[in-house]
This record gives structure tokens, C-alpha cells and sequence, in this order.
């Protein structure tokens, strides 16, 4: 061909393989953008100290694994097509596991999600809950790798798991579906366990911690100024510095013994953006009054619009194959009620619910930034994890033989943030009867101007599940 | 500075918009006019015409996504200057990318009349069922120009490797153009 003639041909690359090629490819790196939805686990625990070693510095007592999540074989890369064949072969056996273990995960989790999300969802008047049932999933998960006996077992109890062989497996297996580490998408959770200097430790547990629920582990005077500092930058590192509000202020205690972090760090832009320009100012009904908020808006999306018992519900895609769900309850029920009845978990996380239909919906989101920092221990205790969290009781002896310790309680701290370009939301469909009738119309209202619950899915994995009664809290 | 400000300050005639785009597109549009020229001077001034070009472009055009037209204008303003200066013309680096390409494209004759842009789809298809890394070698070596030296230290790889990689890519390249159909001569 004429050099012409392959100019020519190469106009027609599309911009976003042009784009895409500006920079080389990222060797799977940690990424630190903003992020749209962050979380952290924080379980601390305590012990009577008065032997304290003295502190020396903070070193790596074991290092997380690397994502063992494989590319799927390039032809390209091969000489040999058989070989080729037979790596892809493998690789989808590899992937097949991981679903069939990620899917047993999910239906032991079940009723501790259900549990959670009624526990800790519970509001006052105008505040905003939100919790990650996954980051506390797995940072609870670790905690069997560092005890024995009853302590563990009602962890596993909890988790709906025979042994910590199938724990180990499943929650690898969970770590490895939710992870994506691209420069829009981003899901990555990470683990670590923070030790006090001196304490003397299961080298085979800090393995396992490593290996199975990709944790590092590290050792240093925890309660000092440096620890603080270096927990915080762990964290801030780990979530695109979205958390730094509330990272500034970690402090441990200077008896604390050890602290387990877990984050989830969640960053990605709607399938379908809003348009800015579109957006209007409304009213949201809060509980305890009414105040302004800004409304994001779609006109006639073609969506599936479900509905349950009490509620109504939609969902928008993310551009990395999650999905955001807005659950509102129907005129006269309360987020409380919907909690409480629990069939809406059936809906997210069941492919055999029957009440929905595709339709076109006038969609109404009100932007939201909110935040959320509570103890989950309580409602933990009331889940059956007891136990753990028991003075002088706990058996953390496949950690260490020292000095009794246990926890003193189990911190999370959320944010999630949406507008126009990334994680979307739900609407309320004016529903009249309530109940599991289908929408009479082909054209619905959607508009969520009062309290509704909202959660963000990664298949069936729920991410993050809130409760937000104040848009600008 | 983010891309749509760059757009923004262009629309608003600011002097400084030819320095912000400079800051964020210089590296590269003096990368692709030197990979096309062969030589620095050129390069340089090509450069300069491509913020020339932009600043008459942009109004009315609202390009979005900024950067490949940014770099689309870079590569056409160095390619006009390589048609004006025959003496060059075949010793351009870019052509000996080009030739390489050609290699695996099929050929005209009496029985096949090639529309280009539609083989170009056609290429860039099969480049979308490629892994990201393959294809940024690809688009590297025959959109930008990049030499293989530029790619390998850009990827941390040997030089041999790209080479090869590159060797399989055309291969795999002519194979799928075959299957869609284009006649190769044996």
C-alpha cells in the first residue's frame, strides 16, 4: 500500500486508543486519586500492660501478598497456540473457583448482612449511617487467623463457615473479585495488622494474614506519635487520602496491644453521567424538617424499576460493572422499616427476584457527600460475636502466649460522595396501595426527596450500605 | 490544569493558553514532530505551528476528549511538513515504521481496490480485542512513531522483546484482516 493510503488508515485509530496510549500501562500499582467512596476498619485492641517492652521502631512483620489474580492469556504472548489453549483453559478454571468460592461466601454472609445493616443502619432524627459490610466482613475474618477455640467459633458461626480453611478461601476469593486497580476504577481492600513493639507473635498466623487476607502486618509502639502517624499514612494510602478527616485524629491508647486495619477504597464513574446542567434545587423532607438540597436528574431512562413490600427501588451501573442501588420506602414507612423487614437484601443479592420491570423512569438524585464513624462492636456482641470483645476472656492465643488481651472495639469509618460523573442513586416512585403491587404506569417518577437507604454491589457483594437522611450533612 | 480549563481558556482567547497547553502536551507533540522530522530543529517549530493550529481550531471546535486531538493536529501539521520537504521525505524514521506496518497489510491491485478507512476500523477493532499493553506497543510504534528504544525503556522492557511483541502483533494483525475478508497476495 501507498504510505498515503496507511495514513489514512491510521486517522480512523479511535481517540480512546490515542488517549489511551499517552502513558504506558500501569504495572498493577496502587493508585491514589480522589476517591467517590472510601472505608476503614479500625479494631483495637486492649490488654494490661504493665510489662510493657519498650518501644524500638516499627518494622514489616509480614508483607500482604500481591493480587494473585492472573491476566487472561494474550495470544500475542505465545509461539504456541496449544500453550496458549491450555493457559486460557487454566485461567478459566482459576476464575471459575474463585466465583463458586466468592458465591458460597455470599450465601453464609447473608444474615450477617442482613443483621449489620439493621443494626448499624439505625438512625436519630438527621444523621447518616453508613457501613461496609465487606470491610467488616473481612477485617472480623482476620480475627480468626489470631484466636482459638470459642472466640473464633462464633466468628465463624457468624460468617455461616465450617473452619478457617473455607474462611481463608472464601474471603480470598471475595478480595480477589471486588479488586480492580485501574486510574478511574478503583475497588481495592486492603488489610493490616499493627502490633505492639516487643510482643511476641504466631510467625505462621502473620503468614496466613499475609497470604490469605492479602494484610500486612507490622510492629512499632503503638500510642506513639510515630505509630499514629505511620497507621494514618497506611490508611490515607490505601484510600486515596479520602479518609484524611478522620485519619488526622487516630490516636491509639498506649495500652493498646494491637490494632487491625481493614479499608475498602471504591472510585468509579456511572455508566451514564448526569448532566450538570440539568441538576435543580429542591426540597428534601428530613425527619426532623425540611431543607434544601441539590437535585441531580434524568429524564426517561429506560432502567428497571423494582419494588418489594414496603419499598421501591432502582439501581445505576458503574462503569466498573458495580452498581449502586437507591432503596426508598413507600409513602408512610420509615429506612427503619425496610431495615427491619429485611426481603430487600432477596432483591440485591438473589437473581430470582420477580418484582421488577423495565420501564422509563424519571430519575431524581439528590448529590450527597456523606460520612459516617461509629463502633460496631455492640451490634457485633448482639450478632452473636461476643466473645472477642470479652476483658481477660478472649482467647487471642494463636496470636501470642503473652498477656490476655481482647477487643476493645471495632471502629468504621465511611464516606461516600456522589455527583454527576460518578456513583449514582435512586429515586421514590409514588406508589399508591404500597405493597408487592407492580407500577401501574409505563412512565414513573423517581425522586428521592426523603430518607433512603442506598447500597453498592459488586455482583452480589455488597460494598457499602447506607442510610442517609441528610444529603449535606 | 485539567483539559476542559485548557479548552476553557482557549475559548476565552487567554494569553496563558498556549502556555498551559504547552505544559501539559509539549513532551509529547515534540515527541511525535521529532519521531515524523528526524530532527530537533524541525521538530520545534512543528511544535509551535501545532499551538498555531490549536489557538485557530479551538473556537469554534470544543474538542472532548482534549488530548487526541491535541495530538491528532501535532501528527497532521508534521506530516504536512514532511510532504513539502522531499529531501526528507524517505528518511523520515516514521516511514520505516510505516514500511514495517505495510508489511502485513494487503496489498492494491486490478482485483482489490482498498478503502483506507475502512481498513483503518477494521484495524482499529482488532486492536480493541487486543491487551492494553499490546496495544499500546502497536499505537506507539505506528500512530506516534515512537522508535522501539522509546517503547522498551517506556515499558522497562528489553528492546528484543518489543521487537518480538510487535512481530507477533502484525502476524496476528494479518491474520485477522484476512479473516475479514482482505485478499493477500501469496
Amino acid at each position: 500500500m501507498r504510505h498515503e493510503n496507511i495514513l489514512t488508515a491510521l486517522e480512523e485509530i479511535s481517540d480512546k486508543h490515542i488517549e489511551e496510549a499517552e502513558n504506558p500501562p500501569k504495572k498493577r500499582k496502587r493508585t491514589f486519586l480522589k476517591a467517590a467512596v472510601a472505608a476503614v476498619l479500625v479494631i483495637v485492641v486492649g490488654i494490661n500492660l504493665l510489662n510493657a517492652p519498650s518501644m524500638i521502631m516499627a518494622y514489616t512483620v509480614a508483607e500482604a501478598s500481591e493480587p494473585r489474580i492472573p491476566e487472561h492469556p494474550d495470544l500475542d504472548d505465545y509461539e504456541d497456540r496449544e500453550e496458549w489453549r491450555a493457559d486460557v483453559d487454566a485461567w478459566d478454571a482459576q476464575y471459575e473457583a474463585r466465583n463458586v468460592n466468592a458465591d458460597q461466601a455470599m450465601l453464609g454472609l447473608h444474615s450477617f448482612f442482613v443483621d449489620g445493616n439493621s443494626q448499624f443502619l439505625h438512625t436519630e432524627q438527621s444523621e447518616n449511617k453508613i457501613w461496609s459490610p465487606i470491610n467488616a466482613y473481612i477485617g472480623l475474618a482476620m480475627a480468626t487467623e489470631l484466636t482459638e477455640g470459642e472466640t473464633r467459633q462464633q466468628i465463624l458461626d457468624a460468617f455461616g463457615v465450617e473452619d478457617t480453611d473455607e474462611l481463608r478461601k472464601q474471603v480470598s476469593a471475595v478480595w480477589e473479585s471486588v479488586y480492580q486497580d485501574r486510574s478511574n476504577e478503583i475497588c481495592v481492600l486492603a488489610n493490616s495488622l499493627w502490633l505492639e513493639s516487643g510482643l511476641e507473635y504466631n510467625q505462621e498466623a502473620m503468614d496466613a494474614l499475609g497470604y490469605h487476607y492479602y494484610a500486612s502486618v507490622y510492629q512499632g509502639d503503638l500510642g506513639s506519635k510515630q505509630t499514629n502517624k505511620d497507621i494514618a499514612a497506611w490508611i490515607n494510602n490505601n484510600t486515596g487520602k479520602f479518609l484524611k478527616d478522620s485519619t488526622k485524629n487516630i490516636q491509639l491508647s498506649p495500652e493498646t496491644v494491637m490494632a487491625l486495619y481493614s479499608t475498602l477504597y471504591f472510585q468509579a464513574k456511572w455508566s451514564d453521567e448526569f448532566s450538570e446542567k440539568n441538576n435543580t434545587d429542591g426540597v428534601f423532607h428530613m425527619p426532623s424538617g425540611d431543607m434544601q438540597a441539590e437535585y441531580m436528574n434524568k429524564e426517561l431512562c429506560h432502567m428497571n424499576y423494582y419494588w418489594g413490600e414496603n419499598f421501591s427501588a432502582v439501581n445505576m451501573w458503574l462503569k466498573n460493572g458495580c452498581r449502586m442501588w437507591f432503596i426508598l420506602p413507600d409513602e408512610g414507612m420509615t429506612t427503619e422499616d425496610v431495615l427491619n423487614n429485611g426481603t430487600y437484601m432477596d432483591m440485591l443479592l438473589s437473581n430470582e427476584w420477580e418484582n421488577y420491570k423495565y420501564m422509563k423512569v424519571n430519575l431524581s438524585v439528590p448529590k450527597f457527600d456523606v460520612a459516617s464513624t461509629m463502633d460496631l462492636s455492640e451490634g457485633l456482641k448482639s450478632m452473636g460475636v461476643t466473645k472477642v470483645f470479652t476483658e481477660y476472656d478472649a482467647e487471642f492465643t494463636n496470636l501470642t502466649s503473652d498477656s490476655p488481651i481482647w477487643l476493645t472495639g471495632a471502629n468504621q469509618s465511611v464516606r461516600v460522595q456522589i455527583d454527576e460523573e460518578g456513583v449514582k442513586a435512586a429515586t421514590y416512585i409514588e406508589f399508591p396501595g404500597a405493597g408487592a403491587a407492580p407500577p401501574p404506569e409505563e412512565i414513573i417518577d423517581f425522586v428521592l426527596d426523603r430518607p433512603f437507604l442506598f447500597v453498592i454491589t459488586n455482583e452480589n457483594i455488597p460494598l457499602f450500605a447506607g442510610c442517609v437522611n441528610n444529603p449535606e450533612e | 490544569m485539567e483539559d476542559r480549563q485548557i479548552v476553557k481558556l482557549l475559548f476565552a482567547r487567554a494569553e496563558n493558553a498556549i502556555s498551559e497547553l504547552s505544559a501539559r502536551f509539549g513532551k509529547q507533540l515534540h515527541r511525535i514532530a521529532y519521531n515524523i522530522l528526524g530532527n530537533q530543529s524541525d521538530a520545534e517549530e512543528c511544535t509551535n505551528d501545532t499551538y498555531f493550529a490549536l489557538w485557530n481550531a479551538i473556537p469554534p471546535v470544543s474538542p472532548d476528549p482534549l488530548a487526541p486531538y491535541v495530538y491528532r493536529t501535532g501528527r497532521n501539521t508534521a506530516l504536512k511538513r514532511l510532504r513539502k520537504d522531499t529531501a526528507q521525505k524517505r528518511n523520515s524514521r516514521y516511514d520505516v515504521s510505516l514500511e514495517e506496518l505495510n508489511n502485513c497489510l494487503p496489498a492494491e491491485n486490478m482485483d482489490q481496490i482498498i478503502d483506507a478507512r475502512e481498513l483503518g476500523r477494521a484495524i482499529d477493532r482488532f486492536l480493541t480485542s487486543k491487551s492494553r499493553e499490546s496495544r499500546y506497543i502497536f499505537i506507539r510504534r505506528y500512530w506516534y512513531g515512537d522508535s522501539v528504544g522509546d517503547i522498551a525503556r517506556e515499558l522497562k522492557m528489553q528492546e528484543n522483546t518489543v521487537s518480538v511483541r510487535l512481530n507477533r502483533m502484525r502476524n496476528s494483525l494479518k491474520a485477522y484482516l484476512k479473516k475479514e475478508g482482505y485478499q493477500y497476495e501469496a
